[in-house]
């Protein structure tokens, strides 16, 4: 049982950005370098219920796919583009490119986002 | 990120290859959305599944009570259950059943060629073939009486006779026995490679064709061999369905040693507590094993083929130099690279599952010390690791069925995708945030722990129904208790890894670079172009070199342009239709190499 009282606890605790508790947005800066994702790193995290702002730059031009929320953006290089999000739904969302060269069917997948449960 | 961590270090050194090939989607078709399992989570059902199987080993079941016989409900002499069983109730659903599998048939060959707009797709992956698992498993088998193959021959048998046609269509020649359940294995088998590895199985019209060419084999058995004789040999789905109903509270008043699929056709309907039928003392025959296992084995591989790790494996793979010739044979031949390393990961599991599941079954053997063969054991307690399979299965599908599996509202209004809105419901929009993450960690927990429990239970119950005395029969479950306690870590690791698609590297290349290539090494670029659209390639290499453009076609590779022993080459390429080129350099030389190219395009 204080395995489950830790695993409800632990998501929260290791995300302190999730209190963006004023209303505004958290704005997420992502860059794609050479048709790969250079910032962030990993997958891009936020936490159930949070207002984010996934600030988009490329150096290609580019149109980006977030599955699940179903949201596309164009991206052009020198014009950073935004995609907000208001992330009601919990999961592991892929982040796909359109327009680049394809792999053999579907789509590229740049990066994640993962929307944890608070 | 495993993947995008990789990247750097793989694009200075050996670059290849196919990997454009198949960023085959997750399942057959539709999107998972799952966050892993967390470490938390992950380690208290483990050490809660270790530790109550050393509760279960403590309890001394009375040998006595073990052995009497289940208890057993019969739900036909109770109103509701009575009309559900009344003939004429299951003519209606027989007949409604083949109505359903004529709309798949026809939306499948006439309607939107687009897999979500397309009812076909979405009723035969999600709701049929996932979510029949689950109400066999947690309700009953029902699929011996909605199999629209067998009502489809009961029904032409029905007419005929109408028409004064005597006995039945079949030639009922004799089934050979050695046969066993193999027609059955090998049509599973072909059936998993289509659902998890072959890209086209979403594609309506595709998935159409293959029901039916199963539809031809199923009805030539039946004719062949007899209706009833072919769904307990040769008809893959009844003795899947069959396996999975056996942990089911609602089924037939099974006979011990009863292995047949088709138990349950509407006969008799009773409740019985859930797993009571996976307890039996006559052991199943060794074809029946091998198909338990290779159920089991592609259940695991579905979930093994999303992790990083697979997908790692397979870049390394692709990339160690040891592999380039064979990978360049195979590209040669005209065959998707990726599709022939999964296919034999495919056929290697089931293997391995065989190889494991009989070596313990031989140390369960010499723990107990008894006369029975090894086959014989492993017939014995087959059925007793289904619950950890079926816990598995529905921890991985439960988002999925909940989430994608709301396409068939849309699709039931419009099945043929011309947007017609029959009930009204056309417009329906997905909610990807019907269950949360939460939810689904804590059923993922809650079901791997309750399903080895059980399966402990199972195995405890034929052991002693079987050994003599107590003591043996508890020595007996040593091996069998790490076998399980193994297959259920494997279960949990699976689910605690994040879900990634098939790698794919080929696009992440400039348009123009200069690059070493040692001997032996590939580069690959793709390119997506329109139709009739133009791009000139100018390249040069310090040794002779081979090059093509090639694109994937289904599961073969075909190539517009293809040349070897090129130093230099300046053309143009016109696209035939639009779709993805994937421009190749291969340097079959046994020196290494300098390639400067560019590409001008769209």
């Amino acid at each position: 049982m204080a395995w489950f009282v830790i695993a409800t606890v632990a998501p929260i605790a290791l995300i302190p950005e999730a209190f963006s508790q004023d209303g505004t947005a958290r704005v997420i800066q992502v860059n794609i370098e050479k048709r790969k994702v250079v910032a962030p790193k990993r997958a891009i995290r936020i936490t159930e219920n949070e207002v984010v702002e996934l600030r988009w730059s490329s150096d290609e031009a580019v149109k980006l796919h977030l599955h699940g929320y179903d949201k596309e953006l164009k991206v052009r290089p020198g014009k950073p583009a935004s995609m907000s999000i208001k992330a009601r739904a919990t999961g592991r969302f892929p982040i796909t490119s359109h327009g680049w060269g394809q792999g053999g069917h579907g789509h590229h997948t740049l990066t994640y986002l993962e929307v944890h449960p608070r | 990120m495993k993947l995008v961590r990789l990247l750097p270090a793989l694009c200075g050194t050996t670059l290849a290859i196919f990997l454009s090939a198949s960023s085959v989607s997750a399942h057959a078709f539709g999107a998972r959305y799952d966050l892993p399992l967390p470490l938390e989570y992950y380690l208290a059902a483990a050490g809660a599944a270790v530790a109550l199987s050393f509760v279960m080993m403590a309890l001394a079941f009375d040998s006595r009570a073990v052995r009497a016989k289940g208890s057993w409900i019969d739900l036909l002499k109770y109103c509701p259950g009575r009309i559900l069983a009344h003939p004429i109730t299951v003519i209606v659903i027989k007949i409604l059943s083949v109505g359903l599998f004529c709309l798949v048939l026809a939306a499948g060959f006439f309607g939107n060629q687009d897999p979500v707009k397309n009812f076909t797709p979405t009723f035969i992956w999600i709701i049929w073939w996932v979510g029949l698992a689950y109400i066999a498993a947690l309700i009953g088998n029902f699929w011996p009486t909605i199999n629209p193959w067998s009502n489809f021959m009961g029904g032409v048998e029905r007419v005929a006779r109408l028409f004064g046609w005597r006995g039945t269509l079949s030639f009922e020649r004799a089934y050979p026995r050695w046969l066993g359940v193999w027609p059955a294995i090998v049509l599973f088998v072909l059936f998993a490679w289509f659902e998890l590895i072959f890209e086209a199985a979403k594609t309506p019209a595709t998935l159409a064709t293959s029901i039916l060419l199963y539809s031809g084999v199923t009805w030539a058995g039946m004719v062949i061999y007899g209706r009833d004789v072919w769904l307990s040999h040769g008809e893959a789905f009844s003795l899947a369905f069959g396996v999975f109903g056996r942990f089911a509270p609602i089924g037939g008043r099974l006979e011990d040693g009863d292995h047949s699929g088709a138990d349950a056709a509407s006969r008799q309907w009773g409740l019985r507590p859930y797993a009571s039928a996976l307890v039996t003392t006559i052991p199943c025959r060794i074809s029946k094993t091998i198909f338990i296992l290779v159920l089991l084995s592609t259940v695991t591989f579905d979930g093994f083929k999303e992790t990083p790790i697979w997908s790692d494996l397979l870049q390394a793979i692709a990339l160690a130099p040891f592999f380039h010739p064979l990978i360049r044979m195979i590209h040669d031949i005209g065959l998707d690279y990726f599709i022939f390393l999964e296919t034999i990961v495919l056929v290697l599991f089931p293997i391995l599952f065989v190889l494991v599941y009989l070596g313990f079954a031989w140390m369960t053997k010499w723990a107990a010390g008894c006369e029975k063969s090894v086959i014989e054991i492993a017939g014995l307690f087959i059925y007793s690791i289904v619950p950890i399979a079926i816990a598995y299965h529905l921890a991985h599908y439960l988002s999925y069925l909940i989430t994608s599996g709301q396409l068939i509202i849309p699709l039931a209004s419009d099945p043929f995708g011309m947007g017609w809105n029959i009930f009204g419901t056309a417009g329906y929009e997905t909610n990807i945030g019907i269950i949360g993450a939460k939810f689904v960690w804590y059923t993922t927990g809650i079901s791997i722990v309750a399903g080895h429990v059980i399966a402990v239970g199972v195995s405890h119950f034929i052991a002693l129904r079987v050994f003599e005395p107590v003591r043996v029969a508890l020595r007996s479950q040593y091996p069998l208790l790490v076998l399980m306690v193994g297959y259920t870590m494997v279960s949990l690791w699976i689910l605690s890894q994040p879900i990634v698609g098939s790698p794919s590297l080929s696009t992440l290349r400039a348009r123009a670079d200069v690059v070493t290539m040692a001997p032996f090494e590939f580069r690959e670029l793709c390119v997506a172009l329109a139709d009739k659209e133009k791009i000139n390639v100018v390249f040069h290499s310090r040794q002779p070199i081979e090059y093509d453009i090639h694109y994937h076609d289904g599961f073969t590779i075909r190539f517009p342009v293809k040349l070897t022993d090129v130093t230099k080459h300046a053309d143009q390429f016109i696209a035939e239709t639009g779709r993805v080129y994937c421009l190749m350099w291969f340097n079959r030389s046994l020196e290494q190499t300098s390639l400067r190219y560019r590409i001008i395009g769209p």
